[in-house]
């Protein structure tokens, strides 16, 4: 924070990632945002500050024969909110198995990502909701 | 006058033959020496054996007497020798014989009584190995002996009442075996449904448990790590015949069988405090005893505070983790315990122990968090094939959201469907010598598991992106084996190798 508290003072830019505010440790980057930091949501929002434009989505490999299409429950589930593994198993009616095993082909297929104990939809998956 | 009375020696589990050589010499000075190695307590034997004859009216000799435990070179432990060595000594002064092919073995009370000694059913299993008719050992101990079928177990009371008895004036009647442990009693602290969300831990469990895996659980403190461990022991299934056997057999060796018990059929759990010294852990001391990884063969080993147990330690749990066996060497003699356990562990995810908590915020810099995942990594770690969190669960929270009628399954639920995946395994395994998905090996695991082109392709994709070790990849697969196991399921689905998946670290950030 003090960076950041630096940076103000000399007029740069911020970008600033919010988090649940739930969470104590996130109250920092919601007061930079307040104070008028850009708030960043996705990759895009960086590289659109440096004039290039986002990746495009399907480059390279060719999709596995196994590629299942996203599982409408869990991306929808995951498009409101970040959530741990038991409660993605509880809110979408799936037994623990199978919603490991959908969770193991969503990230495969780099839908969404897992950071901190919660899993959420990764750019990629966003487009796909 | 000299008398041979049978009886037997341990080292480890193993079990040789003694000759008990009693002379009582026609001349000399009074005396009373035994030799043949003993240590301390054997020694000790001629005082008991002395005071237990006298203060059960017998008249003890004024005479030279020598007692040899022969084979002179091998060193002799325990006082179980006090039997042999009286009965020795009175079929010269009370005028009986000894019946043949007959194994003697008990502590004497100093009032002339037989107390409950250590190791009665590993004597058993040698005299009926040996082709012996008839054992002797104290009452207590009989109903341990008598697992041994073919052999008749005498319970001795004390002293004056196995006199009578070979005299022919009063009869002992053999012991039978009785079942103490009712089935399917509970003996454990806690029932699964008794805990409140936690799926995915809970899942891993029944994983660990029906194929034998090892299993870090890593969460924040009162997450509910300690409660699941402790729920564990009511899924596992009974120990089978020669599981038993086996468990019953290291704790007869340890004194950890109680007067009057028996078979053991519930799997064992043990938990060491993190202060545990090495030998206690692993076995060991000058006279090398089973540590507590053996008293956990075949059962549960839980390592709470898994942070806390110093690195030597922890390395010295990786060779019987590996092998399954522990050889502890010393300089007279060697020993070799088995020690093939599931290995539970749980831990903090860092110093504070608050990383990634959610309600609580993680007070640990960058570089603590750091090393303290790099002490945790190592030997141990990579063997243990699953990886599970165990996050804060708001009870709130998670009695709105959860309909009614959900009740989390019981406990006796899980353990059937776990119990049937035993059987699945002890079928594929019938010709090999181990009982368990978990404990295959590289040539095992290419003639059992057999993966489709689909399994094959996800997993490969999956080593790619995550960067898996080839050992890794074992382990997914042997996890998927027991999780089609679980589904009774003769092939492993493209979901099985998914959800396998989830329970490496290596997908995790």
């Amino acid at each position: 924070m003090i960076t950041a508290e630096i940076s103000f003072k000399y007029n740069k830019k911020i970008l600033a990632v919010p988090g649940p505010l739930t969470s104590t440790v996130s109250i920092g980057t919601a007061n930079l945002i307040k104070r008028g930091a850009t708030i960043v949501t996705g990759s895009e929002d960086i590289l659109n500050l440096y004039g290039k434009f986002s990746l495009e989505k399907g480059s390279g490999e060719r999709s596995p024969s196994y590629k299942v299409y996203p599982s409408g429950d869990i991306i929808n589930l995951l498009s409101e909110e970040a959530l741990p593994v038991d409660e993605i198993a509880r809110r979408s009616g799936k037994g623990i198995s199978e919603t490991g095993a959908e969770i193991t082909k969503l990230m495969l297929n780099k839908l969404i990502t897992q950071r901190g104990g919660l899993f959420y939809l990764s750019s990629g998956g966003r487009n796909a909701y | 006058m000299l008398i041979k009375v049978i009886s037997v020696s341990f080292s480890g589990l193993s079990t040789i033959k003694i000759d008990v050589e009693v002379n009582i010499a026609e001349r000399g000075l009074p005396s009373f020496d035994i030799i043949g190695l003993p240590n301390k307590a054997v020694a000790e034997s001629k005082e008991r054996v002395r005071t237990a004859l006298i203060n059960s009216d017998l008249s003890f000799p004024m005479r030279k007497i020598t007692v040899n435990l022969a084979p002179g070179d091998v060193p002799k432990e325990g006082a179980f020798y006090d039997l042999p060595i009286a009965v020795g000594i009175l079929s010269e002064t009370e005028y009986f014989d000894i019946p043949p092919m007959s194994l003697f073995f008990g502590e004497l009370s100093l009032d002339g009584s037989l107390r409950h000694t250590k190791g009665a059913l590993l004597a058993a299993l040698f005299a009926k190995e040996n082709r012996m008719k008839k054992i002797f050992v104290p009452k207590q101990s009989a109903n341990e002996a008598s697992v041994v079928k073919g052999i008749n177990i005498y319970p001795v009371e004390n002293l004056r009442q196995l006199i009578s008895f070979f005299k022919g004036e009063t009869d002992i009647i053999p012991a039978e075996y009785k079942n103490e442990e009712i089935e399917g009693k509970e003996n454990f602290e806690f029932n699964m449904d008794e805990i409140m969300g936690q799926e995915q831990a809970k899942r891993a469990l029944e994983i660990a448990a029906a194929g034998g895996h090892n299993i870090l659980m890593t969460g924040s403190p009162g997450a509910g790590k300690t409660m699941l461990a402790r729920a564990l022991p009511g899924i596992m299934p009974l120990l089978n015949d020669e599981e038993s056997l086996e468990v019953t057999k290291i704790y007869s060796s340890s004194g950890n069988i109680p007067p009057g018990g028996s078979l053991i059929k519930s799997r064992p759990f043990r938990s060491p405090h993190h202060i545990i010294s090495q030998a206690g852990l692993v076995g060991g001391g000058c006279h090398p005893q089973p540590g507590e990884i053996s008293l956990a063969h075949r059962g549960v080993l839980f390592l709470d505070e898994f942070n806390e147990f110093p690195r030597s330690v922890i390395e010295a749990l990786r060779q019987p983790v590996e092998d399954g066996k522990l050889t502890i060497s010393r300089s007279l003699e060697r020993v070799t315990y088995p020690s093939r356990f599931i290995l539970v562990a749980a831990a903090n995810p860092c110093p504070c122990g608050y990383l990634n908590d959610g309600t609580k915020e993680c007070i640990c810099s960058k570089k603590e968090i750091s090393r303290s995942r790099k002490k945790l990594s190592g030997p141990i770690l990579d063997r243990i094939d699953l990886h599970v969190d165990v996050p804060v669960v708001d009870i709130k929270k998670l009695a709105k959201g959860l309909r009614a009628s959900v009740k989390p399954e019981s406990s006796e639920d899980i353990r059937k469907r776990i119990t049937e995946a035993r059987l699945v395994q002890k079928k594929r395994f019938i010709k090999e010598n181990i009982h368990t998905n978990a404990e295959m090996k590289n040539r095992l695991i290419k003639k059992y598991i057999v993966l489709t082109p689909e399994s094959k392709t996800l997993l490969l994709h999956a080593a790619k992106s995550f960067n898996l070790s080839a050992r890794s990849y074992l382990k997914i697969i042997k996890i998927a084996r027991t999780i089609a196991d679980l589904e009774k399921c003769e092939k492993i689905k493209t979901e099985n190798i998914a959800e396998a998946l989830q329970y490496r670290p290596g997908i995790r950030e």
